[in-house]
């Protein structure tokens, strides 16, 4: 039994509602009529709309930016680009493919490679091709975060099936019905990264999850399959047990260092949907184009887990579920804590995509009466990140941004357990955001205004040269003049006889010219002291000139 | 679907600020129990007086201020405010000394610093200043309990139907230059413990103060801290000179400790917010108390100790932000 270290913070005993949901298997998947892919900024296109595809086939390359690249989820035919709701918090509309599925299962040819003979070079090289990112939070890259691997670095493995969020159960519908392919892919991936330690961790309110993996267990174990290494470790429910800072905490007692990543304390910590995502990848050669999605809340007939493809409307995924039962007030994507209101039902499902939620509810502003911060500190309790809500509130909400900062805003992990417990009922984490992105506003604004700045320093630089070397001209012509008394030669040279090869000509005149100005300034200085008593600094060659002018 | 987006988290808990507020006046059932028990039901009066200014007042501003009236005025926070301010006076005060302060703790002392959240003198012991440096002959006088808990007590007093405090005591005899045992030989009012009424009431106090930490409406830090500040420090002069200093346990059981304790300090719209800063700031209110009290030109310190506090609290906080995750 490994020991747990706890975590700071946290609310214990948040409504699960995960019964509907859990209560039969993970549902099969429907093909909707259409399929909407994000074109992420930056990527090309490796298809020309009108073209067929095949399931699998590649459709974008993302070598220029960090972007995982998208494959087609089944066969049909590339329809065209449109500007459509996208999965994000903003409510935004993004350009997206539009494939419409054609019924056929023509398939690209799939090459597998397996666990023996891989080296982690080629894992994350499939990993990438494959197009996986995290599935359980953020999407961060997997290949990137694989690359740790390569420094030696690595010393724990965690595999994270924590589902700490109310109504989201497709990790734990998934260990169940695939606790095998769970195990067996943690030991081989703990092999191959030759890590010292490899955790499957879960939350004690699946304790069906827990047996299966057991069972999962203790059978490779009598078959020879060294899955003896992997430890399964039991969570307590409490949110948000399943954080990846939070997780680490908890199971090895330290915190991920302030700006850095788990691969600091040797951790790599995978979702175990991304987990069967590489066992895919690496034992099928399949790239990631489906993913088991929670469609749950209250106003969903039946909420059940399903197979979902990439891209499917979130509207045609409510539909397979057997629809609406009431008005959709509020509808999520993601878990109820830190899940985003989607703007429109045909917002199609993405890798991060874990759950839709289908709330029937008002607003909470308009079920109940929001009241001023009393300062009480349950917020202060609860939060995970150690930080002090209900300050931050005040901050952020009088636009003081570098108090926010001092008081460690952008170390909120916006887990919305302040505002869970708030008495006072206040959308803290939206202040907090909209805070955050007024400073990276502000940063963005500071750096392009230093870049302006830069600008006009080189533009007045550039024009006062201009003018400097104009002057110089001015100069030489009038040092020319003045010196072609004395000397045909030096006038001859700078009134232009030799215009075509100036520089040369010009550098050689401007020196006799300075000479030549530089005694008579002296001249004139003598002279002028000695009819005034008054000390004139004369060295300047521009000087002599404007008094030249003067006279 | 609604126009406007909403925010995460999509679900919450039931807490709420009128259940804070009513929690705490359910807590001042022991306090108000005790009160008739000595003194009969005449802190009834006295409460319905307080209670009915309070929510005039409250009303008549939030109109004033165009605040929604029903939201709150159903908030109970202005009745705590009353019943705390009631309930640190004689039973036997008059309406009027009641009226004016719990005026001024709701219209001055919270409303004119932006109403509920945006106080920064705790209302209650603001209300109850301007009583006690207004009318301090109608606030020092306390009525002899109607069962006697000891029947000593009332041959001591010259008035039959007053006494002074413990704490009064305490003064007078420090103002006459009789030291601390001296007083407490003479006088069977005085033991390790203040006399039995005190010692109830504060009694009463800590039990309603159980009831909010047990329901989870205070946290221990400040209660602690408080208790622990006064009790460190009075326990050091006592051990130090217990000729010129009454003990610990004497202090803590006198006058308005445990009501400040668990009630009036660890109002948190006053109060120190951050998790350090609320030690420092009961401790703070603890060493105050007793240095107004052995020292000080009043028998007891606990409201001026409380909101000298209040004026620290914005400070303490900026100085104790706690440490991050990771950091």
């Amino acid at each position: 039994m490994t020991a747990l270290y706890g975590f700071r913070g946290g609310i214990a005993g948040l409504p699960s509602n995960k019964e509907g949901s859990t209560s039969q298997p993970i549902q099969p998947l429907v093909i909707p009529q259409r399929l909407y892919l994000p074109i992420d900024p930056g990527v090309e296109l490796l298809i020309k709309p009108g073209k067929r595809v095949l399931a699998g086939e590649v459709l974008t390359d993302s070598n220029a930016t960090k972007a995982a690249v998208w494959h087609a989820p089944v066969a049909g035919r590339f329809v065209e680009i449109v500007d459509h709701p996208a999965a994000h918090p903003s409510g935004r509309s993004d350009p997206a493919m539009v494939l419409e599925p054609d019924g056929s299962a023509d398939q690209v040819e799939f090459s597998e490679t397996g666990w023996t003979d891989l080296s982690v070079e080629r894992l994350i090289a499939i990993v990438e091709s494959a197009g996986i990112t995290g599935m359980g939070g953020a999407g961060f890259p997997t290949w990137l975060k694989l690359g740790v691997a390569e420094s030696g670095r690595l010393s724990t493995l965690i595999i994270n099936g924590v589902e700490c969020e109310p109504e989201i159960s497709c990790d734990d519908m998934l260990i169940r019905e695939q606790a095998d392919r769970v195990v067996v892919a943690t030991a081989k991936l703990a092999a191959l990264l030759q890590v010292e330690t490899a955790y499957i961790a879960v939350e004690d309110d699946s304790p069906q999850a827990m047996a299966a993996l057991r069972a999962a267990k203790a059978g490779h174990y009598t078959e020879g399959v060294p899955v003896g290494g992997v430890e399964l470790v039991e969570l307590p429910t409490r949110y948000p047990s399943g954080s990846e800072k939070q997780l680490i905490e908890n199971l090895l007692g330290k915190q991920v260092p302030k700006n850095g990543l788990p691969a600091d304390l040797g951790v790599l910590c995978l979702n175990v949907a991304t987990l069967c995502a590489i066992e895919d990848a690496v034992m099928k050669g399949q790239p990631l184009t489906t993913r088991v999605v929670t469609v749950s809340g209250e106003a969903v007939a039946r909420p059940q887990n399903r197979w979902a493809l990439f891209g499917t409307p979130v509207a045609d995924l409510i539909e397979s579920c057997g629809g609406l039962t009431a008005k959709a007030e509020n509808l999520v994507m993601g878990g109820p804590m830190m899940g985003f209101a989607l703007a429109s039902p045909q917002t199609p499902v993405i890798k991060t995509t874990n759950c839709i939620l289908a709330q029937n509810r008002p607003p909470l502003d308009k079920r109940q009466p929001l009241m001023p911060c009393i300062r009480c500190g349950d917020c202060v309790d609860v939060c995970p990140a150690g930080l002090l809500p209900q300050q931050l509130y005040w901050f952020a909400k009088s636009g003081e941004h570098d108090k926010a900062q001092r008081h460690n805003l952008f170390d909120c992990i916006e887990c919305g357990a302040c505002a869970y417990v708030c008495p006072s009922q206040l959308p803290l984490v939206h202040h907090y955001r909209a805070a955050k992105s007024e400073i990276r506003g502000q940063q963005a604004q500071r750096i392009k205004a230093d870049i302006a700045r830069e600008r006009m320093l080189a533009r007045d630089e550039r024009l006062a040269r201009r003018e400097q070397e104009a002057a110089e001209r001015r100069l030489l012509k009038r040092g020319g003049r003045k010196a072609g008394t004395a000397d045909p030669e030096a006038k001859k040279a700078v009134t232009g006889e030799t215009r075509p090869a100036m520089s040369d000509e010009v550098a050689t005149a401007m020196d006799r010219a300075k000479q030549l100005q530089q005694q008579a300034d002296a001249d004139e200085t003598r002279a002028s002291i000695e009819s005034t008593g008054e000390s004139v600094d004369s060295t300047e060659p521009g000087q002599g000139a404007n008094r030249e002018n003067g006279e | 679907m609604s126009a406007t987006l909403q925010s995460s988290p999509h679900l919450h808990g039931n807490a709420s600020v009128t259940r804070v507020m009513y929690t705490v006046l359910l807590a001042l059932v022991p306090v108000v129990a005790a009160y008739i028990w000595l003194w009969g039901s005449q802190v009834l009066w006295l409460l319905l007086w307080a209670g009915g200014t309070a929510l005039v007042a409250e009303a008549a501003v939030l109109v004033l201020r165009k605040l929604p009236l029903k939201v709150f005025l159903r908030d109970g926070s202005a009745l705590v405010t009353a019943l705390l301010l009631a309930l640190c006076l004689p039973p036997t005060a008059p309406p009027w000394v009641v009226v004016v302060g719990v005026l001024f703790a709701i219209v001055v002392a919270k409303h004119l610093y932006g109403g509920l959240g945006y106080n920064l003198f705790n209302p209650a012991m603001a209300g109850y200043l301007v009583v006690l440096v207004a009318f301090p002959a109608q606030l020092s006088l306390w009525p002899v309990p109607d069962p006697q808990p000891y029947s000593a007590e009332i041959s001591l007093t010259s008035d039959s139907t007053t006494m002074a405090t413990p704490l009064d005591k305490l003064r007078t005899n420090r103002l006459q230059g009789k030291s601390t045992a001296e007083a407490m030989t003479a006088s069977p009012l005085f033991g390790v413990f203040p006399n039995g009424v005190t010692a109830m009431l504060a009694l009463a106090w800590a039990a309603g103060g159980l009831l909010l930490l047990v329901t989870g409406t205070i946290h221990w830090r400040i209660p602690l801290a408080v208790l622990l500040g006064l009790g460190l420090f009075s326990g050091l002069a006592g051990w130090l000179n217990p000729v010129g200093h009454a003990g610990a346990l004497f202090h803590l059981f006198s006058g308005g400790t445990m009501a400040a304790a668990f009630f009036i300090a660890t109002d948190p719209v006053s109060a120190a917010t951050t998790p350090r800063g609320q030690i420092i700031y009961g401790l703070g209110i603890g060493l105050l108390i007793y240095l107004i009290r052995a020292w000080g030109g009043y028998p007891d310190g606990v409201a001026f100790a409380v909101l000298l506090m209040n004026i620290c609290a914005p400070l303490i906080d900026y100085f104790t932000v706690p440490r991050a995750y990771g950091e």
